[in-house]
């Protein structure tokens, strides 16, 4: 108890004397039970004050100082070049380690960046458009990428966006791309004619009749571009219908009739109201049709103004009790044509029983 | 760069300029504080080649805090003299004060000392050798407050313990001190 009041005693007495508040000498005569205690360590303290450490050496001091700054200059702040410079570093060393997985890492990395808005922006495209060599390459690699079985429903669906391609290129009055387009429809019907003509048993009716309603309405459309505008436009309608008949007479099943062998007089076949969306041209879409498991009507023939060789339109349309409607006059715009002039009541369309689906399985999937 | 030309910028404004790239801003502190981090490393680990090196480190040390968070420097003296502090310590970890300080400047500081008499150089060495055998907690609350001339507070904040603290422990190291001399004297 003594020794800390002693000890605190003198703390208090050092640290007034060194604030100034109270001088040495009279701290001594104030206190001369601490006297002895006093003057040893002021006499300490001022030893430690006035020992003369070295100055660092000017040499020392100018190098080192350049060090610190040259390795500042080296490690600049983060910021968003030196993170990205970080990321390029890494990915150099990564490189140097495998660099097939490189490749495979900047193909995923350039397919996410890139990919998601430009393939979506390219699928828009059409024939003369920047984006559009960018569609062609995906749907080669969906082509790629696809099964068999889902391959050939490609070709269906490629064919009728060619289809599109051009009715958007008559739309928007780019003649000059035309031409390139239709050459591509073309290489697109030849590939649907090879998938049938290889499965001839596979029912297609509903894809086939969507793409044999789109090419009619491209046959219209084609008709309307100005000769002069287009060189050679009634040679590509031409060669438009040739596809069509060459298509039709593979999707007709066994033993049925030609066109040609139908009994003359407007196809009734096709709607009143042309569609301009494929979607709509579908049978199912179309006003008073019946489902695509309908029955496919007989073809008609064509009026006498159209081409000689005419298109099958399979068309789901409600059946009457007149199946053939009577010969219309060519006078007669298409559009005033009633498709189904008497229409009796009907039922309400049964579905029919769905087919028993096979399973199909693949290691490692669902079936 | 010598002190009077230093300009009159606060320790902190120069710590935000360096941590957003402004090279010359740390110069400044460089050449604000060389001296009293040479001074006290110097004091702790008596070679001249070892002050240097880790007084360079403390530098850099501190640099690389102020790259990456310099809100944790809210006061740079005390945490360029605390990285100081924490690198003799790790020093005498590695070495396990293999030299004696007064061995060490025998035998290995070169720098001439200022001009002092034959007695005020016989009392140097006496001291510096008993400091030498002081405690660490001592040797370093000795060194701050009267070699480098901190306050309690700044002293308070190398060592992370409060001002008041500070007070009990260099009046402690100051009568071990005082002790150790007497002892020495008297054989």
């Amino acid at each position: 108890m003594m020794n800390d009041k002693r000890t605190l005693d003198l703390m208090q007495l050092l640290e007034a004397v060194e604030r100034g508040d109270i001088s040495l000498e009279t701290c001594l005569q104030q206190n001369p039970m601490y006297r002895v205690d006093l003057i040893e360590l002021f006499a300490l303290t001022g030893k430690l004050e006035s020992i003369a450490l070295p100055e660092p050496n000017p040499r020392f001091r100018s190098s080192a100082r350049n060090r610190i700054l040259t390795a500042m200059q080296a490690q600049e702040p983060v910021t968003f070049s030196t993170w990205f410079r970080h990321i390029w570093q890494s990915a150099q060393q990564f490189s140097q380690r495998s660099p097939s997985m490189t490749i495979a890492l900047i193909v995923a990395l350039i397919l996410s960046m890139v990919g998601g808005s430009s393939v979506y922006a390219s699928q828009q495209a059409i024939p003369g458009d920047l984006l559009y060599p960018l569609k062609m390459q995906i749907e080669d690699l969906q082509l790629a990428a696809a099964p068999d079985q889902v391959d050939e429903n490609l070709y269906f669906q490629f064919a009728e966006e060619r289809v599109e391609e051009v009715l958007a290129l008559i739309e928007q009055g780019r003649y000059q791309d035309i031409p390139a387009a239709m050459s591509r429809l073309q290489n697109g019907l030849n590939n649907v004619s090879d998938v049938i003509e290889k499965t001839p048993e596979k029912g297609r009716s509903e894809t086939a009749a969507g793409l044999t309603t789109s090419l009619t309405v491209l046959s219209e459309r084609l008709g309307q571009v100005p000769e002069a505008a287009m060189p050679g436009m009634q040679k590509a309608s031409e060669s438009i219908l040739r596809a069509q008949e060459r298509f039709n007479q593979m999707q007709e099943p066994a033993g049925k009739g030609k066109p040609d062998e139908v009994p003359g007089g407007k196809p009734d076949g096709i709607p009143a109201v042309l569609p301009t969306q494929a979607q709509d041209r579908k049978p199912g879409n179309v006003p008073g049709g019946r489902p695509s498991t309908s029955p496919v009507l007989p073809t008609p023939a064509k009026p006498d103004t159209l081409p000689t060789v005419v298109p099958t339109i399979v068309l789901p349309v409600q059946p009457t009790a007149n199946p053939v409607n009577p010969p219309v006059p060519s006078t007669i715009p298409p559009t005033e044509i009633p498709v189904n002039p008497v229409v009796p009541p009907i039922d309400p369309p049964v579905e029919p029983p769905a087919q028993p689906t096979v399973p199909v399985t693949r290691p490692g999937g669902r079936p | 760069m010598p002190d009077h030309e230093i300009p009159e910028v606060s320790d902190q404004a120069l710590v935000e300029l360096a941590g957003n790239g402004d090279i010359s801003a740390y110069g400044v502190l460089y050449d604000r504080y060389i001296n009293q981090i040479y001074r006290y490393v110097y004091f702790r680990v008596t070679s001249q080649l070892d002050a240097e090196d880790l007084t360079e480190n403390a530098f850099l040390k501190t640099f690389e805090l102020i790259k990456h968070d310099r809100s944790k420097i809210d006061y740079f003296k005390g945490w360029i003299y605390r990285t100081a502090h924490n690198l003799v310590i790790d020093f005498y970890r590695a070495r396990r004060k293999q030299v004696t300080l007064d061995e060490a400047i025998d035998f290995h500081d070169p720098t001439p000392l200022p001009e002092h008499s034959v007695q005020n150089e016989e009392e140097r060495r006496l001291i510096i050798k008993m400091m030498d055998r002081l405690d660490e907690v001592s040797q370093n609350v000795l060194t701050c407050r009267f070699i480098n001339g901190l306050s309690y507070e700044e002293t308070g904040q190398i060592m992370r313990v409060k001002a008041g603290n500070v007070r009990v422990m260099q009046f402690r190291a100051l009568q071990k001190l005082r002790e150790l001399i007497q002892k020495e004297e008297a054989q």
